[in-house]
C-alpha cells in the first residue's frame, strides 16, 4: 500500500463546481465575460512574470467566489473582486508577483485604494474557505496533454504547455 | 464562572466564523507542548477538542502585511494541498485562523519524531539502525521525493531534521517552507536554498538554473549520513569548506564528469577552487565501508553533474535495495517500541529549554 499512484485521485477529489456561478447575484453574464476579457489584457502586459496559469487561476478564483458568496452582489462589485482575484492569482502562481502598487495604479487606475483591495482579497479567501488550490481548466488540459502524448520528456510539447 | 467563560468562547467563535467562513478557530485546539521550530514558524503538539485527535499545529509567521495575504503562506497552502494523499508526505489537514485577523495556523498529522533527533537520542543509548532499516527509510524518503518531483515540485530543503517518522515506522517529508514549483523551460531561482551541509554543487556555485536533481543530492547526503552512523558527511561551515569536503569525498570534477563546470562557472571562481584539484579519487568506499551496489548508488546520487544524477524513481529500483540485507517493512523497524520513550525525553528537553 505504501508505493502507489495517487495523482488522478487527487485531481478528482479537489474538483470544484463552478457552474451557474452568477445565479444568486444581480450581475449580467456579459459583465463577467468582459471582466474575463480584461484579465487577458492585463496579464498580457505582464508576460515576463505571468503565464496562462495565472489567468486561469484568476478566473477560477473569481467564479468560485461568486458561487460561494451568499450575499447578493451587484454590477459594481465585479470590478473590485476581479482585481482582487487577479492579485491573489499572481501571488499564487507567479515567481515574482505583481506588486500591490502596480495593481492599484496600473491595473486599477487608482479607482480602488490599497486597503480596499486587501479587504476584497480577504473577503475572497474567507468566502472560498482558503481553498485556493482547486484544479482549473488549465490544470486539466495540461494533464490530458501529458496523458495523450505521454510526453513528459518531449521538449516541444512541454514548451507548448507552459 | 464557567458558564460565563463558555459564553465568551462561544461569542468569539461566532465572531471568528463571521470573519473567516468555515475555517475553524484555533481555540478549538488545546496546546500540549512545543515540538520545534520550522523555517517559517513554531510547531506545537496539540489536541483537537472535538475529536480528541493529536495533531501538529504550525504557526505561520507573517512578515509583510502590506502586500495583503503573505505570498509564502499562499504558496505553502497551495503546495501542501497539491501533494496530499501520499503516505510519505506529511498529511496536511486544514487551515485554522487565530484571534488576530493575520495569524494563521496549519494543522498537520502528528508524527513522533524527526530522524535527526531520533538518531541523537539513540546515540545516547548506544543504539543504531541496521542496514536493512536504513534501506527502508531511504526507500520511503525516495518515494516521497519521487511523488513531489512528479508534480513538478522541488523541496529544496531535504535533511534529516525535515524527515519525520511515526510510530508505525512510516517516514514522512515535512517543512515545505522553501519548496517551489519546477517548470521545464528552466527559469532562474534563488541559489540560497538548502541547508549548507546538504547543498548540491550547482547551488554552491550559485547557478540559478537548477533542477529537481538538487533534492537527489540531498537524499544522497542523507543516505551517506545514515551509513556513517549518523555523522554528516559534509559538515562544512562556509561555502568554501563545503566545496573542499565534497572534493575530499568524491574528487575534483573532471571535464568528463561535469562539463558545465568548465563552461558556466566564472573563471575567477574556478581559479580559487583549483586548489582542491589534487583530490582525485573517489573515497566513498574508504570512508563508509559499504557494498559494491551501495557505492554505485551513492556515486549516482552524489554526481557532480546534475544531469547525470539518478532520478528518484530510478533510484528506488536500484539493485542496492534488492540485495541482502533486504529492506525491512516499515512496521518492523526495531526502534519503534522505544519511539514514544524517546519522544517523551525530547519533550522534557524542550521544557528544560524554556
Amino acid at each position: 500500500q505504501i508505493y502507489g499512484d495517487y495523482e488522478d485521485f487527487n485531481l478528482l477529489s479537489q474538483q470544484v463546481d463552478l457552474s451557474n456561478c452568477l445565479k444568486n447575484h444581480k450581475i449580467p453574464p456579459i459583465l463577467r465575460s468582459k471582466m474575463v476579457d480584461w484579465m487577458i489584457e492585463v496579464f498580457g502586459n505582464y508576460k515576463q512574470t505571468s503565464s496562462d496559469k495565472t489567468y486561469f487561476r484568476a478566473v477560477g478564483l473569481l467564479d468560485l467566489f461568486f458561487k460561494k458568496q451568499p450575499k447578493k452582489l451587484v454590477e459594481s462589485d465585479v470590478h473590485l473582486f476581479g482585481i482582487a482575484s487577479m492579485f491573489l492569482a499572481t501571488k499564487q502562481e507567479d515567481i515574482s508577483h505583481i506588486s500591490l502598487d502596480d495593481i492599484v495604479e496600473k491595473v486599477g487606475h487608482n479607482k480602488f485604494t490599497e486597503k480596499k483591495i486587501r479587504e476584497a482579497e480577504y473577503e475572497i479567501l474567507k468566502t472560498i474557505e482558503m481553498k485556493i488550490d482547486f484544479p482549473t481548466t488549465h490544470t486539466y488540459l495540461t494533464r490530458y496533454l501529458y496523458k495523450i502524448f505521454s510526453s513528459e520528456t518531449n521538449q516541444t510539447v512541454l514548451q507548448l504547455t507552459h | 464562572m464557567e458558564e460565563e467563560e463558555d459564553k465568551q468562547i462561544e461569542k468569539k467563535k461566532l465572531l471568528e466564523q463571521s470573519l473567516f467562513g468555515q475555517c475553524r478557530f484555533i481555540g478549538e485546539f488545546s496546546q500540549i507542548h512545543q515540538l520545534g521550530e520550522g523555517t517559517f514558524g513554531k510547531v506545537y503538539k496539540a489536541q483537537d477538542k472535538k475529536t480528541n485527535e493529536i495533531v501538529a499545529v504550525k504557526q505561520v509567521k507573517i512578515h509583510d502585511e502590506r502586500e495583503g495575504f503573505p505570498v509564502t503562506s499562499v504558496r505553502e497552502i497551495k503546495l501542501l494541498s497539491e501533494l496530499q494523499n501520499h503516505p510519505n508526505i506529511v498529511q496536511f489537514k486544514e487551515v485554522v485562523v487565530g484571534q488576530n485577523q493575520n495569524s494563521i495556523f496549519l494543522i498537520f498529522e502528528y508524527c513522533q519524531m524527526d530522524i535527526a533527533n531520533l538518531i541523537f537520542r539513540m546515540d545516547q543509548e548506544r543504539e543504531y539502525f541496521s542496514e536493512s532499516e536504513i534501506k527502508c527509510i531511504i526507500l520511503q524518503l525516495l518515494n516521497g521525493v519521487q511523488h513531489m518531483h512528479k508534480q513538478y515540485q522541488m523541496h529544496r530543503d531535504i535533511k534529516l531534521s525535515n524527515v519525520l517518522i511515526n510510530d508505525k515506522g512510516v517516514v514522512k517529508i515535512a517543512d515545505f517552507g522553501l519548496a517551489r514549483e519546477y517548470n521545464q523551460p528552466n527559469k532562474p531561482y534563488t541559489p540560497k536554498v538548502v541547508t549548507l551541509w546538504y547543498r548540491s554543487p550547482e547551488l554552491l556555485l550559485e547557478m540559478e538554473q537548477y533542477t529537481t536533481a538538487i533534492d537527489i543530492w540531498s537524499v544522497g547526503c542523507v543516505l551517506a549520513e545514515l551509513l556513517n552512523k549518523g555523522q554528516p558527511v559534509f559538515p562544512g561551515d562556509t561555502e568554501m569548506k563545503q566545496f573542499q569536503l565534497i572534493c575530499e569525498l568524491i574528487g575534483y570534477p573532471t571535464r568528463y564528469e561535469w562539463n558545465e563546470y568548465y563552461s558556466l562557472v566564472k573563471k575567477e571562481v574556478r581559479k580559487e577552487l583549483e586548489k582542491f584539484s589534487h583530490f582525485k579519487t573517489n573515497n566513498i568506499q574508504k570512508q563508509l565501508r559499504c557494498s559494491e551496489n551501495c557505492l554505485k548508488l551513492l556515486q549516482k546520487m552524489l554526481a557532480w553533474d546534475p544531469k547525470k544524477r539518478i532520478s528518484a524513481e530510478k533510484a528506488m529500483s536500484h539493485p542496492y535495495f534488492s540485495e541482502n540485507p533486504k529492506p525491512t517493512l516499515p512496521g518492523q523497524i526495531k526502534i519503534l517500541e522505544r519511539l514514544n520513550y524517546y519522544a517523551k525525553k525530547n519533550q522534557e528537553a524542550q521544557e528544560r529549554k524554556k
